[in-house]
Parts: structure tokens; C-alpha cells; sequence
């Protein structure tokens, strides 16, 4: 009887370690309820989701770097660089709006590539290699555009891809949903997924298994820059403008996504929809704290707070380890 | 003989007197005055004060420190800078805080090292920067403040004040609610807490909109400060407060994302007011395209660089010039914009 009691207390600490985060969205979730008369909203709810699109994205990216045990601090750099050459190219040299689309991927994927080069081949650390590209970007984005915003009506072309709606749901709702559907399916149900989960476990025994590593690196930094790349053009149509800050405040939440959402900074660990979930988590607080009126100067203590108390319930698993 | 010794003798006195008597001695510091505030034609310097300027710069340079290079306003005084400064034949460079106080410690702490005779600086927090102002001028580096005019150390202060620019928005987007809303509307203030000088702007815009039109009501302040942080503070606002017709924002970028999650809640151009500061380009444009873009408050970035180097220059020359200069605040709709 003491030992079924203890089994049923070890299991429901067993569920709040590996969902930790998760219950405390629920709760948040119905707090907000209880309090707040629209947070519920279909309204609110699809502003939310349409909020965490951009993020949770370009987290896929990031999510598939750190499952191979490395991190791309560049991301959000990335995302705001191609966004301003698709704005640009639209804009400025009157590109049309899918080729220039295009390019904004493209020149993501082509940053990743470069990334994935400088971690592979010239052997420089993830982070460092990344932090050098993320200033680089920084500054080209700077001295191109002096500043200044770029803007135009042939941006309105590209206005459907943030502001549009099928039916009732947003667009970039259903691309997020999308990209998740397909990565969760690349990275459990294909060998490609289940040598990220393998390099991230042990590189070496993965190369000593005749897994390509080097190759399979590249090819994910270059994966997370075309994610990237994409989330940039989703920008640049969601905000009708590009400037120099574009992206700027995309890395902490990106990367708040991907550790909230459990995925192990040393690799090999975690699971995709989390970093959904935790990525849509962040929006609740920043939306529900509107919905409270929370003053402005008091909502960075109450978001910390929040995300302090998810990460340490959600780090008793490791604990219990 | 005596009359010829006394007659060398007195050649001789009246050759040493003589350039004592004519020649002004020029002053070793540059004579600050406090009794008024100065104004763009105070700081135009003439030829000679160029001329000394030149020769006491020597193979010195100016520091431009901008708040950040990230956004039109501030990109634009300190290029208006360097311009200015390259049409005089003097080195400016530009070090880009991007926003971040420390990194003006130690921009200030580099060009000291570089041998700059003046900085000019937008001081993004007084309160940190400082104790690395008061170093530099301890070094005798003169220093033009573009924010803040009444804390400038050893220089002085050319700015429109926060607290002109704030009310100036909030008087515009009051004089727009009585105008064209009868009076009554629900403001949302778009502000940016992470910088003490810009929460300055956005007390400001509530104080002086709530004396303009005194029948609205502020429902919140949201951050704003870059286009995402407006628009994305302006879809959560618009959930809980769907009423707002009104958005003053302490800068024209916030705006923008403002008025895109505006339009994105299908609100009446005509019924919508939307005021910022700064009079971007592409804000211009909006308020004469007609929308909801009622107006924004020109900070006259190209003129404040000018006068920066003017001042510089002045400083340099150790001429006499007023402590507090005045950047005239300009309201711009579309009536002044035509």
C-alpha cells in the first residue's frame, strides 16, 4: 500500500518534471481565464498565435542547431538581414515580390551555410562562429541602410503572408503549424532526425557509426538559415518596413523558446512541440499582462518571475536524475 | 650723448609697449554664458574661429557618440555631423552605442584615448555616463550634449528637451481629439521604459494631452519604441481596450507598428489619430497620404548635427557662446506639411 502511494507521488513528479513549463502555461492560461474577459477571445487567441509565428519559426532552426549540441546566436541577425534584402529588393530595385521572397530564404539559408562552414570546417565554436556572423550582419545591415527605414507600397503585396486569413485563421498561424508538422515528422519519423538526435547524444560514436557529421552540421545550419531567412520575409510583411533593428529583439525569445521548451544545451535531447508550446507560452505573458494591466514598468519583473518559476519546475527532472 | 641714450631709451620703451597696447590677448577657455538660450544662428561660427578652431584641433578629431545608429532621428544628426565637420576640413567619427549607456562609457573612454578634443553625445542615460563625461572633461575634451541640455560638463547642451517634445505630441493629438473626435477618445501612449529620457517624453505627452483635451481617457502606456513593439503592444492593447482611436507614441517607429495593427482592426482612417515624434520621411509621407497618421514633431535631426559641429567649434575657438541652445519643436500635419 506505501509502496503504490509512493510509486503514484513519484509518478506525478515524474509528469510535473517533464512538463514542468507546461503546467505553469495551463495555469497562466486559467488565471487568464478566470480574470480577464478576453483572453479567450478566438480574437486574442489567433493574435497570440499570430505573435508567435515569427518566433516559433525561426526556434525550429535554432532547436535543430542545440539538438546537435551547438547554438546559432545569429538567428535573429539572420532573420532581420534578409528581411531587409527581400524589403530592399522589392523596394528599392522594384523586384517582384516572389522572386524577392525568395532571395530573403535564400540569402538566410546562404548565412547558415556560411555558419555551418565556419563551426565544420574552420573549427570555430558555434557560439563564437555565430556572435562574429550576428555583429557582421548587424553592421552590413547598418551601413546599408544608413538607419533609415526602407518602406514602400510593393510591400503590400507581401501583406497577405502576416496579416492575411484563410478562413477564420490567420496565415501565419497555419505556416507555423506547418513547418511543425514537418520537422516534427523529419525529426521522428526519418534517419535525418534520428542522426541529429545521434550527433547531439555522442559525435563521436556517430562518426565512428559512418554518419557524415560534418555534412549533416552544414546542412542543419543551413536548414535553421533558410527557417530563418523565412521568418525574416514573415517580418518584413508583418511590420510593411524594414530597418537596421529588424530582428534585433528576436534572439532572446527565440532562444527562451528552445531552453524553455526543454531542449538540452548540450544536445541530443528534446522534443519539437515543446518549443511550440513554450514559444507560444512567451506571448501569453506578454498578452495577458495587457489584458491585466499590468503597468509597463512592473511587466519585465512579472515575465521574469513567470519564466523563472517554469524553468525550475521544469528542471526537477534533472534534479531527480 | 644723454640726449641720444635717452632718445634710444624711450624708442626702446615705446617698442615694448607698443604691441602690449594693440594686440587683444585671446582667451584660453571658451566663455559660457547662462543668461538666455541660445539659438542655430548663436553657434555659426565665423571665419577667424574656424581658422583658430582649426589650429587648436591639430591632428585631433571630434567624437560623435549618437543614442544609436539604428534609428532616422539619430542616424541623421551625427551624418549631418560628419558632414558638416568634412565640409570644415576637421575628422569626425561616429561610434554606434546601439542604445546601450555602457557602451557610451566607453566610446567616451576610446575617442578620450584618441585623442579627441570634442565629443558630441546624445546621452542616453545622464545618470551612467556621467562619471566617463566628467573624466573626459577632467582631460580638458570639450563636450556638446545633443539630449539634456542643462547637464552638459565643460560644453554645452544643444537639444529640443524630452519634455518639449512629449508635450508638443500630446498638444497635437489633443488638438486633433477635439478637432476631429469632438473631443473625447481613448488614448493608448506608446513609450519605451528601457531609457529614462524617452519615459520623460511619454509623461509629457499624458500631462499636456490631458490639459488639451481633458474629456480623454488614457487608457495605458504599452511599449513601443521599435515597429515591433509597437505593433505587437498595439494587437494585445486593442484585445483588452478594443475603443482606442488614438495612439501618441514617443516616436514615429513605434508608430508605424501602431498603426498597422490599427488598420489590421479595420479602424475608421478618419475616426483613428495617430501622433509621433521624430518627422521621418516615411512618416511624412503617411500624414500626406491622408490616413490615420495625424501628425508628428519635427526634431530638426539635420540642423541639431550642424549646429553640433558649430558648437564644436566655437568651443574650440574659445570663443563666447550661451551654455543652453534651443532646437526649435515644429508640429507637422498636413496642413504644415504642404
Amino acid at each position: 500500500m506505501q509502496s503504490q502511494k509512493k510509486n503514484t507521488r513519484q509518478k506525478i513528479l515524474e509528469i510535473i518534471g517533464e512538463n514542468g513549463f507546461i503546467l505553469i502555461f495551463i495555469l497562466w492560461i486559467i488565471f487568464l481565464s478566470l480574470t480577464t474577459t478576453t483572453f479567450l477571445k478566438s480574437q486574442n487567441v489567433f493574435t497570440v498565435l499570430r505573435q508567435a509565428a515569427i518566433v516559433s519559426i525561426a526556434a525550429i532552426g535554432e532547436m535543430l542547431v542545440m539538438l546537435l549540441g551547438g547554438m546559432d546566436v545569429s538567428i535573429a541577425a539572420l532573420l532581420g538581414f534578409s528581411g531587409i534584402v527581400g524589403v530592399s529588393l522589392m523596394v528599392n530595385y522594384g523586384v517582384p515580390p516572389l522572386l524577392a521572397g525568395l532571395v530573403c530564404v535564400l540569402v538566410g539559408g546562404l548565412i547558415g551555410f556560411i555558419n555551418g562552414i565556419l563551426v565544420t570546417k574552420v573549427r570555430i565554436n558555434s557560439v563564437i562562429a555565430t556572435l562574429g556572423m550576428m555583429t557582421v550582419l548587424n553592421g552590413v545591415a547598418l551601413a546599408y541602410t544608413q538607419g533609415k527605414t526602407i518602406v514602400g507600397p510593393q510591400l503590400d503585396t507581401i501583406a497577405f503572408l502576416s496579416r492575411g486569413y484563410i478562413g477564420p485563421i490567420p496565415i501565419p498561424v497555419i505556416l507555423m503549424f506547418i513547418f511543425y508538422i514537418i520537422f516534427y515528422l523529419v525529426l521522428n519519423k526519418t534517419v535525418f532526425g534520428a542522426r541529429i538526435y545521434a550527433i547531439g547524444n555522442n559525435e563521436k560514436a556517430s562518426w565512428l557509426a559512418g554518419i557524415k557529421v560534418d555534412r549533416l552540421k552544414i546542412l542543419v545550419f543551413t536548414v535553421a538559415g533558410f527557417l530563418g531567412g523565412f521568418g525574416g520575409l514573415l517580418q518584413a510583411s508583418r511590420q510593411g518596413s524594414a530597418t537596421s533593428s529588424m530582428g534585433n529583439e528576436f534572439l532572446f525569445p527565440i532562444l527562451t523558446a528552445v531552453i524553455l521548451g526543454g531542449i538540452s544545451l548540450s544536445g541530443g535531447k528534446g522534443k519539437i512541440q515543446n518549443t511550440l508550446i513554450a514559444a507560444i507560452f512567451l506571448m501569453t505573458i506578454t498578452n495577458g499582462m495587457v489584458l491585466l494591466g499590468i503597468s509597463l514598468y512592473v511587466q519585465g519583473i512579472v515575465s521574469g518571475l513567470i519564466l523563472i518559476i517554469a524553468l525550475s519546475l521544469d528542471r526537477l527532472r534533472y534534479r531527480k536524475r | 650723448m644723454k640726449k641720444i641714450a635717452v632718445f634710444v631709451m624711450i624708442v626702446a620703451l615705446l617698442a615694448a609697449c607698443a604691441p602690449a597696447a594693440t594686440a587683444v590677448p585671446k582667451p584660453s577657455a571658451p566663455t559660457l554664458l547662462t543668461d538666455k538660450l541660445g539659438t542655430a544662428a548663436d553657434l555659426v561660427p565665423t571665419d577667424a574661429e574656424i581658422k583658430d578652431a582649426k589650429a587648436n584641433l591639430g591632428t585631433g578629431k571630434i567624437g560623435v557618440i549618437p543614442c544609436t545608429m539604428g534609428s532616422e532621428y539619430h542616424s541623421t544628426v551625427a551624418n549631418s555631423a560628419v558632414a558638416r565637420a568634412k565640409d570644415l576640413g576637421i575628422t569626425a567619427e561616429v561610434f554606434d552605442p546601439q542604445a546601450k549607456a555602457d557602451q557610451q562609457i566607453s566610446a567616451i573612454e576610446n575617442f578620450v584615448s584618441a585623442g579627441a578634443k570634442v565629443i558630441v553625445i546624445c546621452v542616453l542615460d545622464p545618470a551612467v555616463v556621467k562619471p566617463a563625461l566628467q573624466a573626459a572633461a577632467d582631460a580638458g575634451v570639450f563636450i556638446v550634449q545633443t539630449s539634456g541640455r542643462e547637464s552638459a560638463i565643460n560644453g554645452i547642451g544643444i537639444s529640443i528637451e524630452d519634455s518639449d517634445l512629449g508635450c508638443a505630441a500630446g498638444e497635437l493629438a489633443g488638438e486633433a481629439i477635439n478637432t476631429i473626435l469632438g473631443g473625447k477618445a481613448t488614448v493608448a501612449i506608446l513609450d519605451y521604459p528601457d531609457l529614462p529620457n524617452v519615459v520623460i517624453r511619454a509623461d509629457n505627452i499624458d500631462s499636456c494631452l490631458k490639459k488639451t483635451a481633458p474629456n480623454a481617457t488614457i487608457v495605458g502606456r504599452f511599449k513601443g519604441g521599435i515597429t515591433d513593439f509597437g505593433q505587437t503592444s498595439m494587437e494585445n492593447a486593442l484585445q483588452a481596450y478594443p475603443d482606442i482611436d488614438v495612439v501618441a507614441s514617443i516616436n514615429d517607429a513605434g508608430a508605424y507598428g501602431a498603426m498597422t495593427a490599427l488598420e489590421a482592426a479595420k479602424k475608421d482612417p478618419a475616426k483613428t489619430i495617430i501622433v509621433g515624434i521624430d518627422a521621418e520621411a516615411n512618416a511624412k509621407d503617411l500624414i500626406k497620404a491622408g490616413g490615420m497618421y495625424y501628425g508628428t514633431v519635427d526634431t530638426n535631426p539635420s540642423e541639431t548635427g550642424v549646429m553640433a559641429i558649430n558648437a564644436a567649434i566655437k568651443l574650440l575657438a574659445n570663443a563666447t557662446l550661451q551654455k543652453n541652445i534651443k532646437v526649435d519643436v515644429v508640429k507637422m500635419t498636413k496642413a504644415t506639411l504642404k
